[in-house]
This record gives structure tokens, C-alpha cells and sequence, in this order.
């Protein structure tokens, strides 16, 4: 176990390597430049060709691509023009708030998920079983773009009940229920596709589960009904849904891009529109850097998670 | 029937109701008469008035700083603002500025003409200790100045290097607005974008980044206080949530309201919808050098082709008015009103057409996807095509992303294109003629001539116009500029932006300008207004 941890932790470097390799090339390709986007359409090419010169970008790609690799790992990732702010405060203060966001989405996905799923096999002959089916189904050919402008013309516009958007108030003191207040449509929205995703998976495993000699035997035993579904067939389900688990938490991760920019919060997703929007290079680089390495950490701990839950794996 | 399902989902019903509920609850309410919450397009870039390029910035930096001078009120006319008067030499060559006494900075520094001074030289001068505070993209706005004297506390002096008369108007623009020496001094003086200090009747309170940015009153303001305590400027990038966003109580002010969707604020009475037009114009450049466009002819049937009603009115919804020409109607006397821009007449254009010998040939145009100003530029370009093939062009379209359309365009259509989209927002009838008109504005000059138009008695007419500083006679050099380009037809003219803001009733005194910048010092609100109903 500690090997193969070893193993996928030195595997990161490469990997990591590979993505900031990639994504320099990417940007590399995206037509105009920095310069130009800062000086505007009143652009004269002497003063293109100037602050061309002041920002580096007259250097060849390599030598910018190592240069860009130093300054990352003294963890300076540059100016970003747009905002005239350090990129690493601007992409670790959307980080942060792209965190609560996702972790409030995959909760939703989690919690929704797991009991539609559950509920979905456990009645899978009766009215509400098919509901939850019914429910989970159309999560998923719903986008959540979609569902977010839904939510804010039902929840903000017609009936007020939530802010439209933001993080936070302008006014007032803040605090944890405004930040519940502004944080509970989005996480919905983004929250409720991937746990259809998980529920309908849930409902496939737990109802091979439930046909298994094990179940039959348990409930021969006389166990309790719901003691059955959970700690006897439930449990048993959850290994091979982890893999699952970890690509929705790094779908709302990526989702957090349009959800962001729907309810205008203040997240990674939305900062990189604006970066993509503006030719701020530098910015859009930080950006999928840290979006990037958060895939890869999660894939990290479902993977290690994996091998915890069910030994067979390491043999 | 399977009770027992349902009963579980009455109880899973139960359980999550009361919750949204009380989440709900937490919602502050936003019906306070002294703050006003201002919806934006984007996060402001800088709040340095000689950094910023961008509307969005401009629209605070108008309640922030002042200028020697100002737009008159719904007018682009020059009154004084920072300075009490002003003398100009007979030669145009120096104008001299009595500064207003008794007026403070933010920092609560005094304006005095060595501010005055710093606030040029800091642009223009790469020397200047304050330059490395760039950059200043629009400092070329007074490439003109020579040398800035200070005669006194209260008065200093510019010399120009030649007569120069959109010097005023530019003075008024947020590029000519004077900032604070001592705040631009020291460690902090790279955060001056972030926290800056100017003399307007707001101060900048505090920027939270990507959430908004919070105005207060400035106590050392000199007159009547504003009846606003507090104004918010919150960015929205995204149109929907701009909208949502006043729907829902969140602002107050939405500007650029998308123009399919100012027909149902119209209609609604909970909110009034103002509109006015500015100093835009979009047009098409035609690349008079080489291809089909060199002849006249080509170049006037494109003019006649062009159904520009039908653009404006349909395509725009209203949001837009027909351009006539290279200088916009908000400039007043200097537009000329005898020039009705060419007419729709496809009948005329396919005869010319024929005359030319042009029947069938391809014209490439290029368009962008979107960009400053560009209005709706793919579906107008998909317009015109049309309504070329209707007089037997084949206009042959190529969108490009924003910064590549700018750099193709920019470096002439020789090469690249037979015609062009292009956009000018301007704050005198001299920079776009001056700018893309001249023959010696040709692109490989470092000009925006990208059409190539040359005529030496306008060259003539512009140097002579930027030289007059009499209003009248030079208004009728403007008239003579433009009566030529009419029938030269290096462009098709065809929009004029009209800017928009929808607001709640409970706003009032809000008035929209032609320079486009958003003046708050008069604005209050009002929520008996909507109490009432």
C-alpha cells in the first residue's frame, strides 16, 4: 500500500510536468496577443512592439516556457494585466471560493445521489421508486447552466426568496447564512446533475447487489429491512462507486466554470472566461494550473481511497 | 397503490421546505435611499483615470476625478470644472488655466498646478518617476503638449507644439483627469489603480475584487453634498445575470441592457429605460487601394445596397441610429445636417454594378466575433452579404476573433480583405478623421488608414479643422470634410450606438450623457416612487 502511494505520488511530477508543458503550448496557439488586448483597438505598432519588448514576448517559446517553470516553482506566477494584480493572490483568492462552491455541489451530489439511488433500487417496483428514477433521468439531460438560470427566475426573480448572485451581500455583515443564502442555488444547480450521475449508478449496483446470495441469506436471517440496504448491500456498493465519485468531484470542479458565470460567483471558472476574454495569458495559465493539479490530487485520493476500502486491489 | 412511497416523499417534502425557507430568510433587503447599486459588464481593470481605456472604468472614474474641464450637461460643449477659466493664445500655441482655489484631493492633498503638471508629465514624460505607473494606452491624447509651466499656485500653462483644438475636449475626457501628486508618491504608488485619489464628489470606499466596488461620499467635497451616501458598481459579465440581478431587487442600474431585451423593460412600468446616442460609428472600410473597391462606382452601389433601416430597426432593435457620415450627430453643429448619408436603393446600385463591370465579382468581408463597440457584428455582416447579393455582389465573409480582426484590419486591407467592420467611439469629430482619414495615416505609417483613402483637400481640411480654434468656422470645415468623404465614399457608414441604461423607477435625476460617462452626483432614489403603485 505505502509502495503504490509512493508510486502515484512520484507519477504527480510527470504528469503535473506534462500539463503545464501542454497548456503553455495551448496558449501559444490562441490567436492575438497580450499587447495588443492591453493597448486596445488605439494600438500603433510602435507601442505594441514596445510593451511587447517589456513583457517578453519577443523571447522565443522555450526559453519563455522555462522562464514561466522558474518563476512557478518560487511560486510566482506573474502579473496578470487585465486586473493589474499578482496572478497567485488572484487565482488563490477564486480559488478558494471555487472550493466552497464545489464542495457544496458535490455534497448536494453526494447526499441527493446516494439516497435517490438507494431509494430507487429499494423501490424499484413502486411508485416512488420510479419517481426517484424518473427525477434522476431528467438531472441528467438537464444542463446546469440551464437549471441555474431556471432556479434564478423561480427562486430570485419571481419568488425573491434567494440572491441572484454573488458570494456575498454588498451590505451588511456576512456571515455563514450569507454565505448559505448565495451559495444554495448554484451548489443546486451544479450539485443536481452529478447526482443523478451518481444515482443512477447507485440504483445499477445496488440492485445487481441485491440479488446476491449474501442478501438472501441475510434477510432469511430475519436482518431488518433497511439494515439489509445499508450496512449489507450499500456497503458493498461503495468501492466500486468511488471511481465515480472522483470524476463528479472533478466534474464540479469544471462545471464550476459556466455555473460560476451564471450566478456571477466569484470563482475560478468565471475568472477564466474573463482571462480567455481579455488575452490575459498569464492569468489563464494560473488558472488551469491549479484547476489541473486539483484533478489530479483528487484522482490521487479516490485511487488511494479505492485500495483502502477494498485490499483485494493492492494484491 | 403503494402508500408507503408516498408517505416517504410527503416526509422528504416536509424536511426540505422549511428548509429554503429559513436559508431565505437571511436575505438582507436593499431599500436603503442613500446607496445605489450600479449593475456593470465587467470588473473594473484600473482606477487610474490615465491607465483606464475602458467605459466600465470610466463610468466610476466620472465620480471619482475631475478634469480642468467637463462636458456641458447632455452635450459634448466644454465647461469649467477644475479650472475657474481659461485664456488661449490667438496662435493656439498655449493655453493658460486659472485653477479653482480651495479644493482638495481625497488624501486631502491641495489641488495646486504643480498637480496639474504632475498629472501630464507623468504620462507623457518615459523619464518621469511616475511613469513606471502605466501604461498610459490613451496618453497620445496629448501628444500635442510641448511643455507645462507652472506660473503660479493656481495657474499653470501649456504650450503646445502646434494649434491643437481638440485639446479641451480631451482635457474633459478621464485620460485629462488630475490626480493626486501625493498619492502617487512613495511604496503604495503602484496600488494607485486600486486605491486612487481625485477631487470628484466620490471617493473610492473599497474594491473587493470580483464582487464590487463601493464609492462614498467625499467630505471635502466643495458643493451641494450628493444625496447618495454610498454607490455600488458590481460587475456582472454575464448578461443574464445583469438582468437577473435588477428582476430581483439586487441593483439598481443595469447599463448595455442586450437589445432584445429592452422591448420588455419598455413595457414595464416598474422600471424606466433611458436612451441616448453618443459619439459611435460603425462602419464598413473599403479597401480603396487594390480589388473591385478601387472604382467609385463598386464603393457607392455597396452604400446604396446596404439596407441600414432595416439594420438598425430590425437587426439592432432600436438600439442603434443610422450613422450619416464619419462624424456622429452627438457632436452637434460640427455634424453636418445636410448630408443624409446614401440612400437605400438597390435599383441605383445594381445599375452602378453593371456600369462598373462588377457583376458577380467576390468581395471578402471581415468581421469579428465581438468586440469594443462592434455592436452585432456576424449577424451584420450576414445582412449585408445579403443585401449585396441582391445588386450581384458576392461578399465572401471571414470572422476572426477580436485581437487577430484588430491586428488584420489594423494593418491594412491590402492582402487581407476588400472591406472591413470597424468601430470608433471618440470624443472629437478630429481623432477618427484625424486617425484613419489621412493620407498619411496609412497603416505602414503606424495610421488606422486601413482603407487606404487618400484625398489631399481633406488631408488639407483636417490639419486646417484641428488648427481652428473658432467653433463656427470650424464646424464648417467639419461640414466641407465630410460633404467630400460623402461622395468620395471610402465607407459605408452605417450605426451610431445609442447607449441605454435601464433603471428602477425609485432612481431618479439620472441622465444619460453623449460622452457615455455616467454622472451620479444628481442621482437619488426614491422608493415612495414605487410604493405608491
Amino acid at each position: 500500500m505505502k509502495l503504490y502511494l509512493l508510486k502515484r505520488i512520484v507519477l504527480l511530477g510527470p504528469v503535473l510536468a506534462g500539463v503545464t508543458f501542454l497548456l503553455f503550448a495551448l496558449m501559444e496557439l490562441v490567436p492575438g496577443d497580450a499587447a495588443e488586448a492591453m493597448l486596445g483597438p488605439y494600438a500603433t505598432s510602435d507601442n505594441v512592439q514596445r510593451l511587447r519588448s517589456s513583457m517578453n514576448l519577443e523571447a522565443p517559446f522555450p526559453e519563455r516556457y522555462l522562464f514561466w517553470i522558474q518563476n512557478l516553482v518560487r511560486l510566482d506566477l506573474g502579473e496578470a494585466y487585465s486586473i493589474g494584480r499578482p496572478v497567485r493572490d488572484e487565482v488563490l483568492e477564486r480559488y478558494s471560493a471555487t472550493l466552497i462552491l464545489a464542495g457544496a455541489a458535490f455534497a448536494v451530489a453526494l447526499v441527493v445521489g446516494v439516497v435517490c439511488g438507494v431509494c430507487a433500487a429499494a423501490w424499484k417496483d413502486r411508485t416512488i421508486g420510479r419517481l426517484f428514477s424518473l427525477v434522476s433521468i431528467l438531472g441528467i439531460s438537464i444542463p446546469s447552466f440551464w437549471l441555474g438560470l431556471m432556479f434564478i427566475s423561480l427562486f430570485s426573480v419571481a419568488l425573491g426568496w434567494f440572491p441572484s448572485g454573488g458570494i456575498g451581500a454588498i451590505q451588511g455583515k456576512g456571515g455563514a447564512g450569507d454565505l448559505l443564502a448565495h451559495l444554495f442555488l448554484p451548489a443546486m444547480a451544479l450539485g443536481i446533475v452529478s447526482s443523478s450521475v451518481i444515482a443512477q449508478f447507485i440504483r445499477s449496483a445496488m440492485l445487481e447487489v441485491l440479488v446476491s446470495g449474501y442478501i438472501r441469506t441475510a434477510r432469511a436471517k430475519g436482518v431488518e429491512g433497511f439494515q439489509v440496504l445499508m450496512s449489507h448491500a450499500f456497503r458493498n456498493v461503495i468501492p466500486s462507486i468511488l471511481p465515480l465519485l472522483g470524476l463528479q468531484a472533478g466534474y464540479v470542479i469544471g462545471g464550476a466554470v459556466y455555473i460560476e458565470t451564471v450566478f456571477q460567483w466569484p470563482g475560478v471558472g468565471r475568472m477564466l472566461v474573463q482571462a480567455i476574454q481579455s488575452r490575459d495569458i498569464l492569468l489563464v495559465q494560473g488558472g488551469v494550473l491549479i484547476l489541473g493539479t486539483s484533478y489530479l490530487i483528487i484522482n490521487l485520493i479516490t485511487d488511494v481511497l479505492q485500495h483502502v476500502l477494498d485490499p483485494r486491489l493492492s494484491k | 397503490m403503494d402508500y408507503r412511497g408516498n408517505f416517504a416523499l410527503c416526509r422528504l417534502i416536509c424536511l426540505v421546505w422549511p428548509m429554503l425557507v429559513v436559508v431565505s430568510c437571511v436575505r438582507a433587503p436593499l431599500q436603503d435611499e442613500f446607496t445605489l447599486i450600479v449593475a456593470q459588464s465587467a470588473e473594473p481593470k484600473s482606477l487610474d483615470p490615465h491607465v483606464a481605456t475602458s467605459l466600465n472604468d470610466f463610468r466610476i472614474l466620472e465620480n471619482v476625478f475631475e478634469g480642468l474641464v467637463r462636458f456641458k450637461p447632455l452635450s459634448l460643449e466644454i465647461e469649467s470644472a477644475l479650472a475657474v477659466s481659461w485664456e488661449v493664445t490667438p496662435d493656439g500655441l498655449a493655453y493658460t488655466f486659472q485653477l479653482r482655489p480651495g479644493v482638495f484631493f481625497h488624501d486631502g492633498s491641495p489641488l495646486n498646478a504643480e498637480a496639474v503638471k504632475f498629472s501630464f508629465e507623468r504620462m507623457l514624460i518615459p523619464t518621469h518617476p511616475a511613469h513606471d505607473t502605466g501604461p498610459f494606452p490613451l496618453a497620445f491624447f496629448f501628444s500635442q503638449i510641448d511643455a507645462i509651466e507652472v506660473i503660479d499656485t493656481l495657474s499653470v500653462r501649456f504650450h503646445l507644439k502646434e494649434p491643437y483644438a481638440p485639446f479641451l475636449p480631451n482635457l474633459a475626457y478621464p485620460t485629462g483627469f488630475i490626480v493626486s501628486q501625493a498619492a502617487l508618491e512613495g511604496n503604495k504608488r503602484h496600488e494607485f489603480g486600486r486605491h486612487p485619489s481625485g477631487t470628484g464628489p466620490f471617493r473610492v470606499g473599497d474594491w473587493h475584487a470580483n464582487r464590487f466596488v463601493r464609492l462614498e461620499g467625499n467630505p471635502l467635497w466643495r458643493g451641494k453634498p450628493p444625496a447618495l451616501k454610498a454607490i455600488f458598481f458590481r460587475p456582472f459579465t454575464d448578461e443574464n445575470a445583469r438582468v437577473a440581478s435588477l428582476l430581483s431587487g439586487e441593483s439598481h442600474i443595469v447599463v448595455e441592457m442586450p437589445a432584445d431585451l429592452i422591448t420588455h423593460f419598455r413595457k414595464n412600468p416598474e422600471f424606466n429605460v433611458l436612451e441616448a446616442s453618443g459619439p459611435h460609428v460603425w462602419f464598413l472600410i473599403f479597401n480603396t487601394r487594390v480589388g473591385p473597391l478601387r472604382d467609385s462606382r463598386v464603393r457607392q452601389a455597396v452604400n446604396l445596397a446596404i439596407d441600414k433601416r432595416a439594420l438598425v430597426e430590425d437587426l439592432l432593435q432600436g438600439s442603434a441610429t443610422i450613422a450619416k457620415g464619419p462624424i456622429p450627430e452627438a457632436f452637434g453643429m460640427s455634424c453636418d445636417p445636410t448630408i443624409d448619408g446614401w440612400p437605400y436603393d438597390p435599383e441605383k446600385a445594381r445599375q452602378l454594378v453593371r456600369e462598373a463591370g462588377a457583376v458577380g465579382l467576390v468581395l471578402t468581408l471581415l468581421t469579428t466575433e465581438g468586440g469594443s463597440g462592434m455592436l452585432d457584428p456576424k449577424s451584420m455582416a450576414t445582412a449585408i452579404q445579403s443585401d449585396l447579393a441582391k445588386v450581384g455582389l458576392v461578399a465572401e465573409i471571414e470572422t476572426y476573433e477580436w485581437n487577430t480582426f484588430l491586428k488584420k484590419v489594423n494593418s491594412g486591407l491590402e492582402g487581407n480583405a476588400d472591406m472591413a467592420q470597424m468601430a470608433w467611439m471618440t470624443n472629437d469629430p478630429d481623432t477618427l478623421l484625424f486617425l484613419a482619414f489621412r493620407s498619411e495615416a496609412m497603416p505602414e505609417n503606424g495610421g488606422f488608414n486601413s482603407g487606404y483613402y487618400s484625398n489631399s483637400e481633406v488631408d488639407l481640411l483636417i490639419e486646417e479643422a484641428r488648427r481652428e480654434i473658432d467653433p463656427s468656422r470650424r464646424q464648417g470645415l467639419y461640414h466641407r470634410i465630410q460633404r467630400i468623404i460623402h461622395e468620395d465614399a471610402p465607407c459605408a457608414f452605417i450605426a451610431s450606438w445609442r447607449q441605454n441604461a435601464v433603471t428602477t423607477r425609485s432612481v431618479q435625476g439620472l441622465q444619460l450623457e453623449p460622452s457615455f460617462l455616467l454622472r451620479l452626483g444628481d442621482v437619488s432614489l426614491n422608493f415612495s416612487m414605487e410604493a405608491e403603485d
